[in-house]
């Protein structure tokens, strides 16, 4: 029952009207650079970042963290209607979302994201409530085998996540897999691939390569075909968007089982929303009885993504508030903010600062309610981007995505690495490459590799290590039967239809 | 009626070149942070900016040039304009031993190409071990880690905190095997998570788990203790080896910009970090706002410089 | 401008044999990069496997080519955005904002049919007026109307 109590003290900070304009504040920041394509969180952030010298601490990460959420919300608008994906969170949500706008059913998507994310958001937030501390401290037992299974099982699911030939996505995956492995190499310190750039000594930027294989691909595909039939246009009222009841039925397991699999994501330092969303969308995919519909605009594909992102982002403040310990860049930015703030997040902050951390927890409760509605009357005004005419609208996307990519670090070389991927991303539509694998795979494929090396090192070329805690086995086992189930199945179907012709 | 003679004021503050430097600062000054935003450095901009601001009278902008190891942001304010506008947040790394760590000698000389013009904090390390090694004293850590296979966390090849780890493993010539993390989050979370033994930590981001008993202070790495651990002895004074680790960050100009631009930087620089408020930022950083004159500054680059070049030419995997 | 090509199994092998080189170039540089031993595997592991993987795949989609017919797609569009997209890259910091979306908003009108130059002009002011609105005002991002003309 304490928690109960803490709480409320929580929402009395939470809920007074300050805290409640900078919520809405944050919130409406980050849906529109979530909106943007290329533009993501952390500008927005380090933009805020001098103004909450000038507030108390907690309303200052109230206001940092709703950007931070805020832009989870905005950005699969632009994956849904224009298949760019406003931050490389949302990619996963590309795959079956724009096929639902080009069917017409844009507001149907963004109805059904929208509280996907919504319900997301609430479930991890009631799982930081009730566990953040424990929860932090069993992630903290994650060592290097655990990673690698859960990291591989991720992998393993979502080889053949993508539509169209698994061969081909596939080799997708596996160059993703090389593109992650461009830089400085973690375990000895050596370049790869870095072609003599220094600014590849970092690795390929993850939002010049996601632009590039989405935003500029996708445009110049679009501008090589002979004229497309625009989608068809409906009424922009909210009674006209409302999902069918179909619809919303089966979006409901989707989005829970993706916000309890992005919540857990989320609470393991290292992770972050983009790897949560992949993962949710193959196992949609992979328990799904029809699995041939992904890609051709199945709810659960945009439910289930969608749902864990948010929650990913939620549950990322567990290790960030209860050990110290960021999970991604924007938790490390929010980390640094706090500690300018002299909150010192680590084991300590409940006790010591209760009124910030269930303030800030509070507020996140209130940030996805306002973003709630603030989000939904707005899906009728998006719906109206597709029908800007393309002479404007490409030429607008193309702008965005130069200046997004150019801000991430002030640098033109990224937007050569821009338009290398959208040279391969167009090339890859025209032959019916599938592009999201190519992002997962460079998402993952350094944190496989990386957890691979570090178990053998640390076991001294022990392969014993790799089963010696129930997480990774189980892991590695479910791993397994994903590699050698589809196939086995494919052979009995075959054999029976043989035995029957 | 135009008002000319500030028509014309106007229009010289627009032209770089006809900028005097006595009326130096006139236009916003920029801080180039070779990081991006969130870490240390780029925390220790942001936290001097106010109080330049005020002083100078000029906006100051913090602008992250992250990449290459700082490499980018480097060449980026040596080919700046040498006029004071444009200043390097610099650190270790990026100033002194990029060119080297990135195969690319000739990029820039910390020693020609930049005029130092001060230092703005200094963060020691404290090399902590964790709780349940039960080990207490330096002395204790070597003999156990001879007698057995002891694992160090370090959160990246070339970074100071395994740079010391590797100068001390040959001093003491114990078989640590040296886990690399991507950063500090990771490598403080193997720490305490159970998957490696000991590290080096810079004090901002393990003090906390110190404070909560994880991990147990052995040594601090600066010359001086530090006095938010008041009774753990400095690495020299425990007598096993002899040497000091620090990471510094410091405002660097372009060579070649006029001596009272630099003047007028340093002072303004100076009288921020004497004030409460600075100090108190840095203190909850787990750093030591660090007032230094250019010639002090420069010393103290020499001075690390001297002490790490061999070592990092040592552990280089990029030769 | 309006040149459609008929893009088939011939182009498709081609991207299929990029795939394929890339796997190579792969394999060959983690090979040089050492492969370590099992306690202490070296760089280039890896990028060798995922190589040769790779390789194989690339294989196996070549044998796919064409499966789906040929297509008509025109690649003069792409032909002239590219390059505007690389020389508002290369115009953004010395002439800054408003020149290099110029440039951008020209080479795409070269590839538009629908928006003539002087429309592509004015659509460049606008994105630059809202550039100037949103990303300088409002975000202070590191970018200038005018660049270093100034």
């Amino acid at each position: 029952m304490s928690v109960l109590y803490d709480l409320a003290a929580g929402f009395q900070v939470a809920l007074t009207w300050q805290a409640l304009l900078i919520c809405f504040g944050g919130v409406m920041l980050g849906t529109f650079v979530g909106v943007l394509p290329g533009i993501g969180a952390l500008a927005a952030i380090s933009l805020c970042l001098p103004l909450t010298y000038y507030m108390l601490p907690v309303h200052g990460l109230i206001l940092l963290a709703g950007i931070f959420y805020g832009a989870q919300y905005g950005s699969s608008t632009s994956s849904i209607l224009l298949n760019i994906p406003g931050t490389p969170a949302a990619a996963a949500t590309c795959i079956d979302g724009h096929p639902m706008a080009k069917k017409g059913r844009a507001g149907q998507a963004l109805f059904i994201v929208t509280l996907s994310s919504f319900f997301g958001g609430c479930v991890a937030i009631m799982i930081l409530v009730a566990f953040a501390p424990p929860l932090a401290r069993f992630a903290l037992t994650f060592g290097a085998p655990e990673y690698f299974a859960v990291m591989l099982l991720g992998l393993v699911a979502a080889s053949t996540a993508s539509p169209g030939s698994p061969v081909k996505g596939l080799a997708m995956m596996v160059l993703g897999l090389i593109f992650g492995m461009v830089g400085t190499d973690v375990t000895s310190g050596a370049y790869r691939f870095t072609l003599g750039y220094v600014e590849l000594t970092d690795g390929i930027n993850l939002v010049a390569m996601a632009m590039g294989l989405f935003g500029i691909g996708e445009v110049l595909s679009n501008l090589a075909e002979r004229e497309t039939p625009a989608p068809p246009r409906k009424g922009f009222s909210l009674r006209e968007m409302l999902p069918t009841r179909e619809e919303a039925r089966s979006s409901v397991m989707p989005a829970v089982r993706g916000s309890l699999l992005g919540s857990w994501i989320g609470a393991l330092p290292g992770t972050g929303p983009s790897i949560a969303a992949f993962i949710a969308y193959a196992t949609e995919k992979r328990i799904s009885r029809t699995p041939e519909r992904f890609g051709t605009g199945a709810v659960e594909g945009i439910a289930a993504p969608e749902a864990a992102n948010n929650a990913s982002v939620q549950a990322a403040f567990i290790p960030t508030l209860c050990i110290g310990i960021p999970g991604d860049a924007v938790m490390a930015f929010m980390l640094g903010a706090m500690i300018i703030h002299g909150i010192v997040p680590g084991p300590g902050l409940i006790t010591e600062q209760p009124d910030m951390f269930w303030g800030l927890v509070a507020s996140f409760w209130v940030g996805n309610v306002l973003l709630l509605l603030l989000t939904l009357p707005l899906i009728g005004m998006w719906v109206r981007i597709l029908s800007i005419p393309r002479q404007v609208l490409y030429p607008l996307i193309i702008f965005l995505i130069c200046v997004g990519v150019y801000s991430v670090n002030s640098n033109v070389f990224d937007i050569f690495v821009a338009v290398a991927f959208g040279l391969v991303g167009f090339a890859m539509s025209l032959f019916k490459y599938p592009v999201a694998p190519v992002l997962l795979g460079y998402i993952l494929g350094p944190l496989v590799e990386e957890n691979f090396r570090r178990t053998l090192f640390i076991s001294d070329g022990d392969f014993s290590a790799f089963v010696s805690s129930p997480v990774s086995i189980t892991c590695l086992v479910l791993s397994l039967v994903a590699l050698v189930l589809p196939p086995l199945l494919m052979l009995r179907s075959r054999r029976l239809a043989a035995a029957r012709g | 009626m135009l008002n000319w003679k500030k028509s014309l004021a106007v229009l010289a503050a627009l032209l770089p070149g006809t900028v005097m430097a006595a009326d130096f600062p006139n236009a916003p000054v920029t801080l180039v942070v070779p990081y991006p935003p969130g870490g240390n450095v780029d925390s220790a901009a942001r936290i001097i900016a106010p109080g330049l601001e005020e002083r100078l009278g000029q906006p100051i902008v913090v602008e992250n040039r992250a990449g290459a190891g700082g490499m980018i942001a480097a060449e980026y304010v040596k080919n700046a304009d040498a006029d004071g506008y444009t200043l390097f947040m610099a650190a270790n790394g990026p100033l002194l031993f990029a060119p080297m760590t990135m195969n690319r000698p000739d990029a820039y000389d910390w020693k020609t190409d930049f005029a130092p013009i001060g230092s703005v904090s200094i963060t020691p390390m404290a090399l902590t071990v964790r709780t349940d090694q039960e080990v207490s004293t330096l002395e204790e850590l070597v003999e156990k880690s001879k007698s057995s296979r002891m694992l160090l966390a370090s959160p990246g090849a070339g970074t100071t905190n395994h740079l010391a780890a590797e100068k001390m493993k040959a001093v003491v010539g114990a078989d640590w095997r040296i886990v690399h993390y991507k950063g500090n989050a990771p490598s403080i979370a193997s720490l305490i998570g159970g998957e490696t033994a000991f590290s080096f930590d810079q004090m901002s981001v393990i003090l906390p788990h110190i404070k909560d008993g994880a991990v147990v202070p052995l040594a601090v790495t600066s010359a001086e203790r530090v006095a938010a651990l008041p009774d753990v002895p400095t690495l020299r004074e425990t007598g096993v080896v002899d040497f000091t680790a620090i990471t510094f960050t410091g405002l660097l100009a372009p060579a070649g910009t006029p001596d009272d631009a630099i003047a007028k930087i340093s002072e303004a620089l100076n009288a921020t970090l004497a004030t409460d408020e600075v100090k108190k930022r840095f203190e909850d950083l787990g750093s030591i706002a660090s007032p230094k004159s250019p010639a002090e500054f420069t010393d103290l680059l020499n001075e690390v410089d001297e002490t790490w070049r061999p070592e990092v030419e040592a552990v280089n995997a990029n030769r | 401008m309006n040149g459609f090509l008929a893009i088939g199994k011939r182009a498709e092998l081609a991207f299929a044999a990029f795939l394929f080189a890339l796997g190579a170039i792969s394999a060959w540089n983690g090979w040089a990069y050492g492969i370590g031993q099992w306690n202490d595997i070296g760089p280039g592991a890896f990028p060798f496997g995922l190589g040769v993987v790779l390789m194989g795949l690339a294989a196996l989609a070549a044998r796919e080519a064409g499966a789906s017919g040929s297509i008509e797609r025109r690649l003069a569009p792409a032909m002239m955005l590219l390059p505007g997209i690389i020389l508002w890259a290369l115009l953004i910091e010395p002439v800054g904002l408003i020149g290099a979306t110029l440039v951008l908003c020209l080479c795409y009108s070269l590839a538009e049919e629908r928006l003539n130059l002087v429309q592509a002009a004015l659509l460049a002011l606008a994105l630059s007026a809202m550039g100037y609105v949103v990303f300088i005002l409002g975000f202070h991002l590191n970018i200038n109307l005018l660049g270093d003309l100034l």
